[in-house]
């Protein structure tokens, strides 16, 4: 490829060897890197001209086996675009016009500077052809690009029918043919809202998450699709100026196919959430077998302990002692066990619900670590939650407090909880040292609190939000509001709402 | 010599029962007449035998023990039920006070508590573990500190609309954008209004921020001041 853009293969049809060298000379002189080939008649070149790549072809009109107007038929019959030069020994007005009419690059008479004319002719349509090649490869490698992108791209003109699209685009929509798309307008497109369509009459571009629904194309049949359902895109449509001679403005589309990422999101989220509901599952099980078969053994063999002498008359004294000695070892194990049992899972959740609850934990919780905590509720008693918002409100509060403990250095701590419809809102805060919020989400902060992080993922997995307000020296207040399924809201048949 | 008391040992654990059984056999006031696993098999065997006392778990494989007392004292009011447990969380202690039981004993204090306890409800008298007292103690000295308690109840009679529109106006929307946003009249709106101001007694705008701000309805700044 490079070669052929170096070289420059000419072709010269000349009957009379004098001028046929005279032409060879003044080519070479002027450019040195030409190759040329030498044909007397167009019989000889026309059977050397299908295996050889010519860049210019230069013929005489007067051939001995037919004019140059002739072999120009012929060339443009077998599809040819090499350019042509034609000389003549004498101008012909009407020559040149049918060979102008023909496609002929250049019409050049034998005058005293053909010579010099000739050569620089020829160098001219070496630089234009340079040129072309070196835009047709780059032509080639956008249409690389644009082929094999996994974006679907479309190029619509300013009336919304589309020029030309990729074959991502095609595969998006399950377009198998792209001529049934040709009379699709995408102004007619029901899946585009028509707030994205009037920014694009405004000429302003557009950016959306669509779920784009593939039933509704094919009831209304704005083109023909193999896929069916629905498929989630990111979409970009913005207006774009010339795009061809025959467009002087349109619109550029950009998709991407997000379905399977969705699902594959979606798989992580059920995944998540299944793990989150087999942790709790199994401390509640941990939990259950700790208060219900461990401690109450502890506390048979405990009694049995305090028993022991019952029967036993009069016990030396020593052995009392260390009866009584185990017995407080007993006693202090089933506190801990308890207490394990507790912390793994709250005990009376199902039996006294999330308020009582979560106030118990913050006494304990006080209790243990100093940290003064006001707890306060409203509205939660009248609502049925969810055993799984219940558990998962109760371990945010357990996850807030240790992050409190952990990182805050705080005398006070403030926990509300309100039901309030459609949500339920829960503000943990304290008076702590704070932190930076931007830095933290850009994981600048040396500490990982991985403590906040889980509970976004908590809160994420009930549909909620939460949402961090700190700076440093003055606090972290978290508000969580996680939605209320509305089925489940006790309280909804007393709505007034007429 | 007076006829020994009934009793009927209500616990899932068979260990756990026999040990009682064996605490209970040493005493002459009372007789251990039959024992159950379930709250179903206390219940029958409560209204075949109908024992005097009876000494109930909490944990029971099928209902809970407090469910299961309500149940055996609305047939059989004379009977006293001590409740022996593993529980030592005040929320337990009161709701089985609630269900009618008259005494309470955490079961690692059994060989001490459970004959006391037994001589006490069987006078008639109520019994508390004395391990349990600072639980209770410390319950009852923090419940005047609850005084928001009063204003929070009414809180819960709001309907679910009204408690979205008290969010809303506290947080400064007026009734004309709220009407908009819920898709109701502006009018619907002043009535919620109205209705909530009155369920609170609430008096102005002011108070209802405060009040909002108070449940953590909205924002407040916490540690200015």
């Amino acid at each position: 490829m490079d070669d052929k853009a170096k070289t420059l293969q000419v072709a010269i049809i000349e009957d009379e060897d004098a001028h046929y060298f005279l032409i060879e000379r003044a080519i070479k002189n002027k450019i040195p890197f030409s190759s040329i080939h030498s044909f007397k008649s167009a019989g000889e070149f026309l059977e050397k001209f299908i295996e050889t790549s010519f860049d210019i072809i230069v013929t005489d009109y007067q051939l001995p086996d037919m004019t140059g107007i002739e072999l120009l038929e012929i060339l443009n019959n077998e599809g040819n675009k090499i350019p042509v030069i034609m000389v003549t020994g004498q101008g012909n007005e009407m020559v040149a016009v049918r060979a102008m009419k023909l496609g002929v690059w250049d019409y050049l008479v034998k005058s005293n500077d053909f010579f010099t004319l000739l050569p620089l002719v020829i160098e001219k349509i070496s630089r234009e052809r340079n040129l072309e090649i070196s835009l047709r490869k780059s032509e080639e490698r956008f249409r690389i690009v644009f082929e094999n992108s996994p974006i679907g791209i479309g190029l619509y003109d300013s009336g919304g029918y589309p020029i030309e699209t990729n074959k991502a685009l095609m595969n998006i929509f399950g377009i198998c043919d792209s001529e049934n798309l040709k009379k699709s307008n995408l102004f007619d497109d029901a899946n585009i809202p028509d707030s994205i369509k009037s920014k694009l009459f405004n000429s302003e571009s557009v950016q959306a998450e669509l779920s784009y629904n593939l039933e509704l194309i094919k009831s209304t049949g704005l083109y023909d699709t193999n896929k069916s359902g629905n498929i989630d895109i990111d979409i970009l449509i913005k207006k774009i100026g010339t795009i061809d001679d025959l467009h002087s403005s349109g619109y550029l589309v950009l998709v991407q196919d997000n379905t399977e990422r969705k699902k594959a999101n979606e798989n992580i989220h059920r995944l998540s959430q299944q793990l989150l509901a087999a942790q709790e599952m199994e401390r509640q099980m941990i939990s259950r077998d700790l208060h219900d078969k461990i401690a109450q053994d502890l506390s048979m063999l405990k009694i049995g302990n305090e028993t022991l002498l019952d029967d036993n008359g009069r016990p030396a004294v020593d052995i009392k002692k260390r009866i009584l000695e185990q017995t407080n070892i007993l006693q202090s194990i089933i506190t801990a066990v308890r207490d394990m049992s507790y912390d793994l899972r709250p005990p009376g959740l199902d039996q006294f619900g999330i308020g009582s609850t979560i106030y118990q934990y913050c006494k304990d919780f006080s209790k243990k670590t100093q940290l003064a905590i006001d707890y306060s509720d409203a509205g939660i008693d009248n609502i049925y939650l969810e055993p799984d918002i219940e558990i998962n409100l109760y371990r945010l509060v357990q996850e807030g407090l240790n992050n409190i403990r952990k990182h805050a250095n705080a005398g006070h701590a403030v926990i509300k909880l309100v039901a309030s419809y459609p949500n339920i809102i829960l503000r943990i805060e304290d008076n702590g040292m704070g932190f930076d919020v931007k830095k933290r989400l850009a994981g600048l902060t040396k500490e990982k609190r991985m403590g906040l992080r889980s509970m976004e993922e908590r809160v994420s997995l009930l549909d909620g939000k939460m949402n961090v307000t700190s700076h440093p020296g003055k606090g972290t207040k978290i508000l969580i509001e996680i939605p209320l399924k509305e089925k489940k809201y006790g309280l909804k048949e007393n709505s007034t709402d007429s | 010599m007076a006829s020994k008391k009934t009793v009927l040992i209500v616990d899932d654990h068979p260990l756990f029962r026999q040990g009682i059984k064996a605490l209970l056999d040493k005493q002459s006031e009372y007789e251990v007449v039959d024992e159950a696993g379930t709250g179903k098999e206390a219940i029958q065997k409560a209204k075949k035998l109908k024992p005097e006392l009876v000494v109930m778990d909490i944990s029971l494989p099928d209902q809970n023990g407090m469910d299961v007392t309500r149940e055996i004292l609305s047939f059989l009011p004379e009977t006293r039920v001590l409740i022996l447990s593993m529980h030592s969380k005040i929320d337990y202690i009161a709701e089985s006070f609630q269900a009618g039981a008259t005494g309470y004993v955490v079961k690692e204090s059994a060989a001490s508590g459970l004959i006391k306890g037994l001589d006490a409800i069987s006078k008639g008298e109520y019994f508390l573990d004395s391990s349990l007292s600072q639980e209770v103690a410390n319950r009852l000295m923090e419940t005047p500190t609850k005084k928001t308690k009063v204003k929070d109840l009414a809180y819960g009679a709001l309907t679910p609309r009204e408690q979205e529109i008290l969010r809303l106006l506290a947080e400064g929307m007026t009734p004309k954008t709220i009407a908009e946003k819920l898709f109701i009249s502006p009018k619907t709106v002043e009535n919620h209004r109205a209705s909530i101001m009155s369920k609170l007694d609430l008096h102005s705008t002011i108070e209802l921020v405060r009040y909002a701000a108070k449940l953590g309805l909205i924002d407040v700044d916490l540690w200015k001041g």
